[in-house]
Formats: C-alpha cells, structure tokens, sequence
C-alpha cells in the first residue's frame, strides 16, 4: 500500500512502489488532467506541483512522491497554496485564446504557475527559461508568453 | 438535460412535393491541382437539428450546441462553425457550446431522409477533416443552418402570437416582437415539430455581419476546458471515470523494428504469457499474436508497457525494408537519369509540359542557369497526444473511442474488422452523384437503401458508435486512408474475445518509430532566365517520391475518393501540388514524376502534404532567379504573378516587414516565400540572426512576418493562430527533424532526437489579413491549418542565404531540409 497526499486528500493505492506518479495519478486516481507525452520528461506534458515545484510525474516514482506533502494536479491546483497565481494564469490562457490542441496546456499551466509564484515580474528571458521544458507541438509559445505577461500584470494588480 | 429538438417530417417527401426546390447551388473548389471539384456541388439545407440542439432546459437563457461533423485537433473548427450558426441564428457569443457528431454513414437519420450521409466533408463525400477543407466546405451549410432554424423559429412564434412574421426579430438568442420577448428555447420544440423548412433561405449580407470577420476575438469554445484540465482527450477517455478505468485493459503491441517484417512462425503467446506473469504477475493479462505485432494486455498502462520491454524477439524479416536513408536517395538519384522515352513505360508521369522546357535550356547561358537537387527526409507527425483507441463492448456491439479523423472509414474498417461485414457497394459513388445529374442520382440511392444493402448498412450503423474525442494535435496523423490505428485497436479487441473493453496505447516512442510518414522526397530543378532577364526561359522539374495512397484501406468508397481526386496516370498528384499548379508564368515548363520501386515504410500525408517540399523548392530555385536577374526577389515574383490576388499578398508584406528600410547588420538576413496552397495565398519574410559561419551553424529565426489571403476569415484570431502555431510547427523540420533508417531501422525515437521546437526558439510572429474587398461579394473563406507551413522553409531558407552575404561569404542556398541549424541559447 502507498499513501500519497494528492490534492489535499490522502489515498492509499495498492501499487507497484516503482510505478511513475503519473500513471498512479492517471489510472488509479483518474486524474487526467495531467497527460502523457514522451514519458522521459522531455516534453511537460505530465507537470504536476510537488511541494511548490514543477515535477514531471512521468518520472518520478511513487515511492519517492510519497515523502511529498502536497502533490497538486491541475485538477486541484485551484484549490491549493498557489490557487491565486492559478486563477490569474487560467483567466489569461483564455483571454488570450492560447489553446489549439490543448493537450500540453495542463502542464504548460502548471509550470507558469510555478514560473510566476517564483518571478512575479517575469521578463522575456525568464519565461524563455522557465517554460523550457515545455513542448507545444501546435506551437502556441507566443501566446503562452503574452498570457504570463499578462497574468503577472493581473497579479500585479491585485497585489496593489 | 437538453433535450434532442427531433423532426417528425420526412425530408425526402417535401422535396418530393416541391420539386427540388430547396437546391441551392454551392462551388466548394478545393485548388488548382483538382479541377474536378471546382464544378459546382448542389447542397441541401439539411435539417438544422441535425447540426444543432437547443437547450430545452434553460428556461431563461438560450445554450445553442453545435453538433460538430469535423474533429476539433487544434485547428478551431468548433469556434468555426459555430460562429457560423450563430451568426444567422442570432444567438449572442456566450450561448454558444459544442460537441463532435457522431459518425453516420445512412442518409437514413433519426426519421430523416437526407441528400447525403448528414456529417459528410462536401469536398470529400466522406466524414473527414482534412485538407485544410473544413471552414469552406461548411460555409455555406452551416450558415444555411443557422438561417433554416431561426426561420423555423420564427414563424413558430409568428403562429403561437397571432403576430406577421416579418414584424419578429431574433437578438442574442430571444425572439423579440415589440416589447414583448422570449428565449429561442420556449419555442424550439414546436418550431421543430410544426414548421417545414422554410423553402427559401436568406443567408445575412455582409453589413449586418455581428460575429464573422470580427476584430474582437470570439473566445475559443473550447478554451475553458483546456485550461482547468477538464477537457476529455480520446487517453483519458477509460480512465477518468470508475466504472470503465477498473475493468479496462491497456494493450501495448510489440512491433517489429523494420516495416515489412513479421511476427516469427515460432513465435509462441502462451509461453510469452507465462514468462511475463512470472516476472510481472498478474497485472499482465494475456499476450495475443496480432498482424501488426505482438500485443500485451495489461491492467494498466505502465504494466504494459513494463512488459513489453521485457520481450526479445526474433523478427522475421522476409520482406522488411533492409536499406539506409542514403541508399533511397541513391536510388532516387538514380531514376532522374531515365527520360520518358528511355523508362519502362508507367514509371515517369509527365505531370505538365508546356512548351520545350530540354531544348530552352540548351539554349540558355550558364550564367543564367541555376540547378539543384533537393532532399527530404520523412518526418513523423509528433502530436502531443501519442495515437490511442479505446474499444468496449455494448449491447448492441461496440463503441470506439478516439480522436477520429476520417469517421466514415473507421467505422466501416471497424465494420468489417470486427464483425467480418462485407463493406463494398454500400454507398453509391457520390462523387459521381455530385457532378451528374443529381435528383436521379439521389433517387437512385434512396431506392438502393430498399436492398440488401440497407441491411448491411444498418447494421454497420448499430453495432458501431464512432465516439470521436478531442485530440491532441495530428497534423495528418490521425487520418490514414488504412485508418491502421482503428484496424489495430479492432484486432486487439477482437483477439481477445471481444467482451473486454481495451485501450489500445501508442507510446511516443511507437509513435516516432511507427511509419506513416511524410514520405522522403527527392526533386532536381533546371531553370534559366531568358536572356533580358525580365522572365525565366526554361524550367525542368524531376521529383521521386513514394505515393502517399500506397497504404490505403480497400473498401470502394475509400478508392473511389481517391481515385477521382488524387491519382492521375497512376501516379499520386499530391506529390506534385505547388509545382504543376504553380502560380508563376513559366514558359517551357516541364514536371517529371518518378516512382520509385516500393518500399514497405508506410507514408501519408503530413500537415501541408506535398506542398511540405514543392513550396520549399520552388520558392528557393524563385529566390535564386531574382538574385540573378538582379531585379530582387520582390520585384522578381511578381512581375511573373499574373493575378492580382497573388500580388496583393506579396505586396502587404513587403510594406508590413518594412523591407525596403532594413539596416544591413554583419549576421542579420532577410528572405521572403509566397505559396498558394488548399486555396489560400500566404507571403512570409524571415528575419534571421545567422552566427559566424566559419564557427558551425547557428541561427535564430528572429520574426517571421506573414500575409494571408483566406477569402473571408471568419475568425480572424483563429487565422493568426493557425500561422503562429504553423511557424512553431514547421521550424524544428526546418532546424533539425527527421527520420533516418539505418539499414531499415529508425534512428530516432523521442523528443530528445526528434525535438519539436522550443520556447526559447520561438521567432516573434506577426500575421496580417487581408480583407475580402467591400466593394465585391464577401470571397468564401479557405483553408488556414496547413498553407502557412510550407512558406516556413523557404522563407528561412532565403533569410540565411541573404545573411550569408552579411558574413563576407558567398550567396548560397540551402537546398536540402533539415538545414541541420542549432539555435544559440538566449543570453540575458
């Protein structure tokens, strides 16, 4: 038996220890939300929140994220520390109509959330860095780096 | 809930009545390379209930659903045409939803008779989404819709009010008479039920146009649920819920690592099973011999896949592909030696001869002359969501599950597959129907449905529901004429009985691995100017590829398809789009087609097809001429442009990149590409910041500044989207893709050696419309998905070749793709 604290509720899972979070997370727990991409942690597409920080759940086993206090999806990101910087970004990702496909944007949301909850005042380079170990084959960057621009601003605001 | 709005009223008998008079004549062209299509095709306006619901439940407010015929992958086809229908429907923005059709092939649907199958591509006679068809192919119906139902509406509320019609107006979704006003939904039911299609329909001008064409962008309808994490994607679709993901069985298949090769004879599932139970236990369920490889069932994804890295097999490889990427080009190297009246006859297609291209180029100086060869590795398709198919058993037979892009062939694949049903001669040649005498043709049809045919047919339509889930991207991947995935996932399901439900997993690496390429492509080019230089004299055009309608399905609608539209002399035309139909005036033109001898590494279409490497050679060779008639490459392309539209194009986006006044900086480069493709014009420049040369190749593609001409862009924001994300798209095919076999085995495998562009490499994109002009009718929209991507290379391509100058170096050009370019990390 594994427990893990996932979203702000513990589960215990009969599983494999060796098995990567994120299929713990997509079979188990139907938490979909967070997608398969290369399962080499290559492209971002399984980006969950482990403690404040982006993880790829692709490769991390759950024996390992069972030492995590919290483990956020997006599915329960908005509900989590991080709820306003989430809120802001979600807004902005469809101000700005960022999404085609949409497969990769959980996880691209996820790391921009981290990117703004570190740098608030993101500047071209830091989004450049950041947002690295994001793919977007549909190649929607642009508009992902307007909509974190924005959100910052948005956060800004707020804070004001 | 949200009840179905459902005719009571045939369709066919009020044709019938009326004489046809609901006929309304509609020219879906589709380009200069397919003729055929540009006779007009008749479109009924269908019954609007077949297209859209309207929330009976919403007492106050008015929830339209669009029922959408084309798979949403990214490109914004829901937003599309439901803008559309809310156009002429007058529903405000916010009221609008959707959801993908479920695939029908009878025109028999829910009491109704039709003209066609409802959710058929009028381009294709087929459900399917593709060829950049979908906004132009649903114009004119989807705005008929729209206007059908609102008619509809209104003389409902007209009759139930004692009030004239005329006096009625719709706004944002209520019916309005006066001070008097009701939600649309109060009187769908009725309307729906009582009136008859109005027989005629008044589609709005363009003055009054509130939604189409407007500079405030429509949000995307699909926004919402892509950016919480509830959008449903075809992998989610047996895991988000209990009551499948604990009774579901993912299937992996083991695949040879050559195509062509096999399953061994020895090859033994029961021993397999029992090695694998004996190191993973229980969590894997059965082993089953498949004709595309070997297929693990497990109890969830990562014990399948687990398994499988567990298997050593001894492929046959008989009839593999055994040569290396070198050795194909060889051989295509080797073809252009031959001419027409040397080759074995049916090996070189004469694509276009105009004039005498051989005996103009003799004739031309060397100094006016360029020439290259031109290569093109495959490439794999990447979308972010790896290929996968859920199929569970039902009552009445099976549902499937995925991100569907040609329903009509997968459910008939999945028909005879599963359940051994034969599925020729069900449906007759719409094609033919469409451009022969209509009404008879129709008739004909509907009586054929009395026969046996009916039968095989309704059977098809009730064992198999087509459950098309978004997916996550597939540039042509998700649309193979052999619909290979559905085949697989409908051996896998039938393998085991048929009872379980499977969910049928490509990793990525099946996916880099897995074929269906664009295919490589190899094209020679002689071209000269004439003497004056004002005009070229001479261009010979050699190009070798495999077919893309190699791996096809054979069922006879598939075949007639594709017969009708993609094969000439027996040769693939789409190899050959961009250059035959080229746009330039050339004298003494000539386009030769070689086929190669076959090769078992499957290929398809691959976002922009064959304009993927025509536009690339011929806006490079383009580039090449205007250096040398010292016109530049501006003026050079468009005095060999002889429509306006075309030189329009050009023209916005000399002005928007400010060409004329760019400083020459040491590294800095400039190049341009137009290409018309799937009906639209697309003009890009290219600003590249190239690296020293003599220190390896380094670029970064600076801004890319684009002009388009879609007719009408019924969602401008969509339309700079589609050229964002096609500049995305195409540069890491520019920079670094491809798939390389080496002595038949693909080198690449993820995204670490097949990496699709990054953030860091992203150019800052700028993309200017044009406007349909106002003083003509609005032009019908065209394609936007694929256009923009072919003009990428050559653009860039030109741009490195101009910074090359910068540098102190010689003009040269890039003739083969990927240019093998590394991007410099950003610097603070």
């Amino acid at each position: 038996m594994v427990r893990l604290d996932v979203n702000g509720s513990m589960v215990d899972l009969d599983i494999d220890p060796r098995m990567p979070l994120l299929w713990a997370l997509r079979d188990f727990l139907g938490l979909t939300g967070t997608k398969y991409g290369c399962g080499r942690a290559f492209c971002g597409a399984c980006t969950v929140h482990i403690d404040g920080e982006a993880a790829r759940s692709c490769s991390i086993m759950v024996e390992d994220a069972r030492k995590a206090k919290d483990i956020r999806t997006i599915e329960g990101v908005f509900d989590g520390e991080l709820k306003d910087v989430a809120f802001a970004v979600r807004d902005a990702w469809r101000q700005r109509n960022v999404v085609q496909c949409g497969y990769c944007q959980s996880g691209q949301i996820m790391s921009a959330i981290i990117l703004l909850s570190k740098t608030p005042d993101p500047t071209d380079l830091d989004i450049k860095f950041g947002m690295e170990g994001n793919i977007c084959r549909c190649g929607t960057y642009q508009r992902i780096s307007d909509a974190i621009k924005q959100a910052a601003r948005a956060l800004r605001e707020k804070r004001r | 809930m949200s009840a179905l709005v459902t005719s009571r009223r045939g369709f066919l008998c009020k044709v019938a009545a009326t004489s046809g008079v609901f006929m309304l004549g509609a020219s879906v062209p589709i380009s200069r390379a397919q003729p055929q299509l540009h006779e007009p095709l008749r479109v009924f306006p269908y019954h609007p209930d077949i297209f859209l619901k309207i929330d009976l439940d919403a007492a106050n407010d008015t929830r339209v659903t669009l029922i959408c015929k084309h798979l949403e992958m990214g490109q914004g086809v829901v937003t599309g045409l439901a803008t559309l229908i809310a156009e002429e429907l007058d529903v405000a923005w916010n009221q609008m939803k959707f959801e993908l059709a479920e695939a029908a092939l009878s025109p028999r649907f829910r009491d109704q008779l039709l003209p066609l199958p409802p959710y058929v591509n009028l381009v294709y006679l087929l459900q399917a989404t593709g060829g950049s068809t979908s906004t132009r192919e649903a114009w004119t119906q989807m705005r008929q819709v729209g206007a059908a139902a609102r008619a509809m509406l209104i003389a409902e509320a007209a009759k139930q009010w004692s009030v004239p019609a005329a006096e009625i107006n719709v706004k944002d979704g209520k019916i309005i008479h006066g001070a008097k006003q009701q939600p649309l939904a109060k009187f769908a039911k009725d309307a729906m039920r009582n009136q008859l299609l109005p027989t005629e329909i008044k589609l709005k001008e363009r003055p009054d146009w509130r939604l189409i064409g407007a500079s405030e962008p429509l949000r995307r309808l699909d926004s919402e649920d892509k950016t919480d994490g509830t959008a449903q994607f075809a992998f989610d679709y047996p895991r988000r819920d209990a009551s499948l993901r604990d009774r579901v069985l993912t299937v992996v298949v083991c695949r040879p690592n050559k195509f062509g090769a096999r399953v061994p004879s020895s090859f033994s599932a029961g021993e397999t099973l029992a090695s694998l139970r004996k190191k993973f236990g229980d969590v894997v369920v059965d082993v089953k011999s498949l004709p595309s490889g070997i297929a693990i069932y497990a109890k969830h994804t990562w014990a399948a896949i687990e398994a499988r890295k567990a298997l050593k097999i001894d492929w046959d490889y008989g009839e593999a592909e055994p040569r290396s990427t070198e050795d194909i080009f060889e051989e295509y190297r080797g073809l252009f030696a031959e001419t027409p009246a040397s080759a074995e006859p049916g090996s070189i297609w004469q694509a276009e001869n105009v004039g005498n291209a051989t005996a103009a180029l003799a004739g031309a100086k060397e100094e006016n002359t360029v020439h290259a060869d031109f290569m093109f590795p495959f490439l794999a398709h990447a979308p972010m969501e790896p290929l996968n198919c859920t199929v569970e058993p039902t009552p009445e037979g099976v549902k499937i599950s995925s991100g569907c892009q040609m329903q009509t062939v997968d459910k008939l694949i999945a028909a005879r597959e599963l359940f051994g049903l034969n599925v020729n001669n069900l449906v007759p040649d719409l094609h033919d129907l469409s451009t022969r005498k209509w009404m008879e043709g129709a008739r004909n049809f509907f009586g054929n449905l009395l026969g046996s045919a009916e039968n095989v047919l309704s059977a098809v339509q009730n064992k198999i529901t087509i459950n098309t889930m978004l997916a996550g991207g597939s540039f042509g991947r998700r649309g193979t004429l052999s619909s290979d995935l559905i085949t697989e996932a409908c051996h896998a399901a039938k393998a085991i009985g048929g009872r379980t439900a499977i969910h049928l997993v490509r990793t990525r690496e099946d996916d880099i691995q897995g074929g269906f390429y664009r295919p490589m492509v190899m094209h020679r080019v002689r071209a000269a100017l004439t003497p004056d230089h004002r005009s070229i004299a001479g261009w010979r055009h050699q190009l070798a590829s495999k077919s893309i309608f190699t791996e096809v399905t054979s069922i006879d609608i598939v075949d007639d398809a594709i017969r009708k539209i993609y094969i000439e002399g027996g040769f693939d035309k789409s190899t050959v789009e961009g250059v035959k139909d080229t746009p330039y005036a050339i004298e003494n033109f000539e386009v030769l087609q070689y086929k190669p001898r076959p090769t078992s590494v499957p290929v398809t279409w691959w976002r922009s097809v064959g304009n993927s490497h025509t536009a690339f050679v011929m806006e490079t060779i383009m580039d090449e001429l205007a250096v040398l008639s010292g016109k530049g490459p501006f003026q050079f392309r468009r005095d060999l442009l002889p429509q306006e539209r075309d030189r329009a194009v050009l023209d916005r986006v000399y002005k928007e990149s400010q060409w004329a006044t760019w400083p020459k900086d040491k590294g800095r480069g400039h190049g341009v590409a137009f290409h018309f493709s799937f009906e639209t014009r697309v003009a890009m420049v290219a600003e590249v910041i190239l690296g020293d040369p003599d220190k390896g190749k380094v670029v970064k593609v600076d801004r890319i500044v684009a002009a388009v001409d879609v007719g009408t862009a019924v969602n401008p924001d969509i339309v700079k989207a589609q050229v964002e994300g096609a500049v995305g798209f195409a540069l890491s095919s520019v920079l670094r893709n491809q798939i390389t076999l080496r002595d038949g085995v693909v080198q690449q495998s993820n995204f670490d050696d097949y990496e699709p562009t990054r953030m860091r490499e992203m150019p800052q994109v700028e993309v200017h419309i044009i406007e349909s002009p106002e003083n003509e009718p609005p032009r019908p929209p065209t394609g936007i998905g694929e256009p923009p991507v072919p003009v990428v290379a050559p653009a860039i391509g030109n741009a490195i070749a101009d910074a090359l100058v910068s540098w102190g170096r010689k003009r040269e050009w890039l003739h083969t793709l990927p240019f093998n370019y590394t991007t410099p990390l950003p610097e603070a």
